[in-house]
């Protein structure tokens, strides 16, 4: 299990993360959004070990994961921007994987395969989806515990990202690793993600159980007979509120039956229940505290 | 250290090693192939300073190519998250550099001492402070490579720290110069350089060591050695910092730490500007100089724009320079008023085994105390010149003509700390020697201009201690005379020309 205990991290004098708090649970496949500039790949690879804390603890099933080498070498991280040595060919870049890390020669073939990639292959000749394959790859030959992806998901076309998932809920299964993906492609994170987390303001804002979260905040289409009071809907947790006339198109959360039946008393000639979708929920949560960057 | 960290450089960089190790052997070991066996000792020496130089080359280089992958964000996010912690990296790297660095110098100079059948006690002494050496290198050039936060950057600090000592040497020489009469010669300038560079303190131990082999003393100096432990230990101090205990994020971004551009522009700026204000100050020299005080504020903005990579005139930045001209004026006005900070009086004259007092003035020769350049001086001028050598220790019966000399020494001193207008075409030279009769060695240099020429009864005076010679194409096609053969010749001369 991934936890993260009050951890602050800044630039110069722009405070990123603020005492941020973070439980990943082993097997779980956890989306990390927000908006451009919000610290998703500062946490990335402040739990990769590539930048240093300013306060706080990262811990991966007890141990810190900046100072333990043995736990970092049981974390792949691949970044948003990868490197790739001039002139270097897929099979000269396992070196670095091959010693450093617990490598797996069997689990390299094979996803060698499944991604399509060759050994002799020219790193700099590939395309920008070949090397997210072969990033992908090298990842998942060391076998982690922990999985962290910045952006490294986007960009795979559907068949690749099929079978990487399929990867994913096998390596879940088997072996009760522990996914962070951080994109912008929300359509995308809902597809692979159990559970997410939204960053702002240096925190983690909203947090849980993505099916559960999607079942607690609707959208609900209502017709009025005549306009409703302004305390109408008092009592409700309304993240976004917009009508024409006397159509409203309200997205509330709470229970679904206690938001309908709320409703209900305001004796609607006409009440549909939506369901959001993942980025809808995004948008929403982030609107409802009043950011509005993406 | 991280032993698979090292396999994987080791492993990654083969080819590499291997080419540059062939290359190593085939330079050092060329005088072998190229001179007759008859000067195997001498080509051992040759290959000895070739490998050594070259194996301190690699730690210049390789710091700044294994070290490169912290200045670049994608490569830092690959390193830094591998297992391994960020201390075993940095020295694990440096063993590797300073390991490889030796391995060059150990190959082709351990196969030159087998061929030259000799050295090897030497050999031995040399490897070991090459070891020392290169690890101490290695340290103190990852240092200046990481103080900047850029690859271009730190080949920069690297590059301008490293030339900072032979700045200083420029900059003292010059200064003492200007402000020290007399002052010719002094070890001052070099001593400094010598002490605040890393690399000559590296090369005088390695040539002492060197000299051992061929005979001569051995000069081993431990405050060199102290000073070399000293630098390695910094450089540990400062990576603790630089590279530990690094903000990775700093990758790619402008050089605006401290030490790197700030600091590297205002020494520089500031060894300028004590070389602009070394003359005597006054309103008239300031405004002689003015125009260079303003070309060099303009280059030190612009320096200061290119490392910031913005257009920015900052109030901070015009307030260090003023106070780096200010500080320069003070240094020189302590050095006028000190008189050379008291060094234009510190000449000694019992050194080594002669004290040489040497003049020379070109003059008029109907009268040689006259040198003014008139429209006809040319048609009958004259070189004169006095050359006194008294043995050391000095003798009672000497005391005349060194207290004239010294009379004139002062007198020359105190006129150049008075502003009195500098004359030319008359010098009065005081120097010691060392080795007479055998190899001669000039030192403890001084040269004065004369504001009051010998007169014609002084030179004969001088004539009883040591040598007088008049050359005056004029009266005898220009082959020097003494003083009494040049008296006569121009009597007859004149007598001739009524």
């Amino acid at each position: 299990m991934l936890k993260i205990e009050n951890l602050y991290k800044s630039f110069k004098d722009k405070d990123v993360l603020k005492g941020l708090e973070l439980q990943v649970e082993d097997g779980s496949i956890f989306g990390l959004v927000g908006v451009n500039g919000a610290g998703k790949s500062t946490l990335l690879r402040l739990i990769a070990g590539v930048y240093r804390t300013d306060g706080g603890r990262i811990e991966l099933d007890g141990k810190d994961t900046y100072l333990e080498e043995e736990t970092r070498g049981r974390i792949a991280f691949v970044s948003d921007e990868q490197y790739w040595p001039i002139g270097s060919t897929v099979g000269s870049l396992k070196l670095l994987y091959e010693t450093m890390y617990g490598f797996d020669e069997e689990a390299y073939r094979k996803y060698l395969d499944v991604f399509a990639l060759k050994e002799n292959m020219v790193v700099t000749n590939l395309s920008k989806g070949n090397k997210r394959r072969l990033a992908l790859l090298f990842a998942l030959s060391v076998h982690p515990k922990l999985l962290l992806l910045d952006e490294a998901y986007d960009g795979l076309e559907p068949l690749a990202r099929h079978r990487f998932k399929q990867i994913l809920t096998e390596l879940i299964e088997d072996e009760g690793i522990s996914v962070i993906i951080s994109s912008h492609n929300l359509k995308e994170l809902e597809d692979i993600c159990d559970s997410f987390g939204i960053l702002e303001d240096g925190r983690i804002v909203s947090y849980g159980d993505l099916l559960q979260s999607k079942e607690l905040i609707n959208k609900y289409q209502v017709v009025f007979k005549e306009e409703p009071t302004e305390n109408a809907f008092d009592g409700l947790e309304i993240l976004h509120k917009e009508n024409e006339g006397r159509v409203y198109r309200l997205v509330i959360r709470g229970k679904e039956e206690d938001v309908v039946t709320k409703l209900n008393g305001l004796n609607p000639v006409l009440l549909d229940v939506l369901q959001v979708n993942f980025e809808e929920l995004f948008i929403y949560e982030l609107e409802s505290r009043g950011t509005d960057n993406e | 250290m991280n032993r698979k960290y090292l396999e994987y450089l080791i492993k990654q960089r083969k080819t590499a090693c291997l080419f540059f190790g062939l290359l190593v052997c085939a330079i050092s070991l060329s005088p072998f192939i190229t001179r007759s066996i008859d000067s195997w000792v001498i080509n051992l020496n040759t290959t000895m300073e070739t490998a050594f130089v070259l194996g301190t080359v690699f730690t210049f280089v390789l710091p700044a190519v294994l070290l490169a992958w912290v200045h670049s964000r994608r490569s830092a996010d690959l390193y830094l998250a591998l297992p391994v912690k960020r201390k075993d990296l940095l020295i694990t790297t440096t063993v590797f550099i300073a390991l490889l660095s030796w391995i060059y110098f150990l190959i082709p100079t351990a196969i030159a001492v087998l061929l030259s059948r000799s050295g090897l006690q030497m050999w031995l002494a040399c490897s070991v402070f090459a070891l020392f050496f290169y690890t101490v290198m290695t340290l103190f050039n990852s240092m200046l490579y990481l103080i900047a936060n850029n690859i271009f950057d730190g080949i920069v600090m690297m590059g301008a720290y490293s030339l900072l000592p032979v700045a200083v040497f420029g900059v003292i020489s010059a200064f003492l110069d200007i402000c020290v009469a007399g002052l010719r010669s002094t070890d001052l300038p070099v001593t400094v350089m010598r002490w605040l560079s890393p690399t000559g303190l590296g090369a005088m131990i390695y040539n002492n060591l060197l000299a051992a082999s061929m005979n001569r003393p051995l000069a081993f100096k431990a405050g060199y050695f102290m000073a070399l432990v000293a630098y390695g230990l910094l450089a540990s101090y400062v990576l603790k910092a630089e590279f530990i205990d690094r903000q990775s994020e700093r990758a790619e971004q402008v050089s605006d730490r401290f030490f790197s551009y700030p600091l590297v522009i205002n020494l520089y700026a500031l060894c300028i500007l004590i070389v602009l204000s070394a003359g005597r100050l006054s309103l008239q020299y300031l405004r002689n100089h003015l125009i260079w005080y303003l070309i060099l504020l303009l280059i030190y903005i612009v320096a200061m724009f290119i490392y910031r990579r913005r257009i920015q005139v900052r109030l901070k930045d015009l307030g260090v320079f003023l106070a780096g001209i200010l500080l320069s004026f003070a240094l020189s006005a302590a050095a006028w008023g000190t008189r050379g900070f008291g060094l234009a009086d510190s000449y000694r004259l019992e050194e080594g085994d002669a004290l040489v007092y040497s003049y020379w003035a070109t003059v008029d020769m109907y009268d040689l105390t006259n040198r003014e350049q008139t429209e006809d001086f040319w048609s009958h001028y004259a070189d004169v010149s006095v050359e006194v050598q008294l043995p050391v220790p000095l003798k009672e019966q000497d005391q005349p003509v060194i207290g004239f000399m010294e009379e004139k020494r002062r007198d020359a001193i105190n006129r150049f700390y008075e502003g009195d207008e500098i004359h030319y075409n008359g010098w009065l030279q005081i120097y010691n020697q060392r080795g007479i009769g055998e190899k001669t060695e000039d030192f403890n240099y001084w040269q004065y201009n004369m504001k009051t020429l010998f007169t014609e009864e002084e030179l004969k005076q001088l004539a009883e201690y040591g040598t007088v010679t008049v050359y005056a194409p004029e009266i005898n096609d220009g082959e020097p005379l003494s003083l009494e053969e040049f008296l006569e010749a121009r009597e007859a001369y004149i007598h001739d020309h009524e």
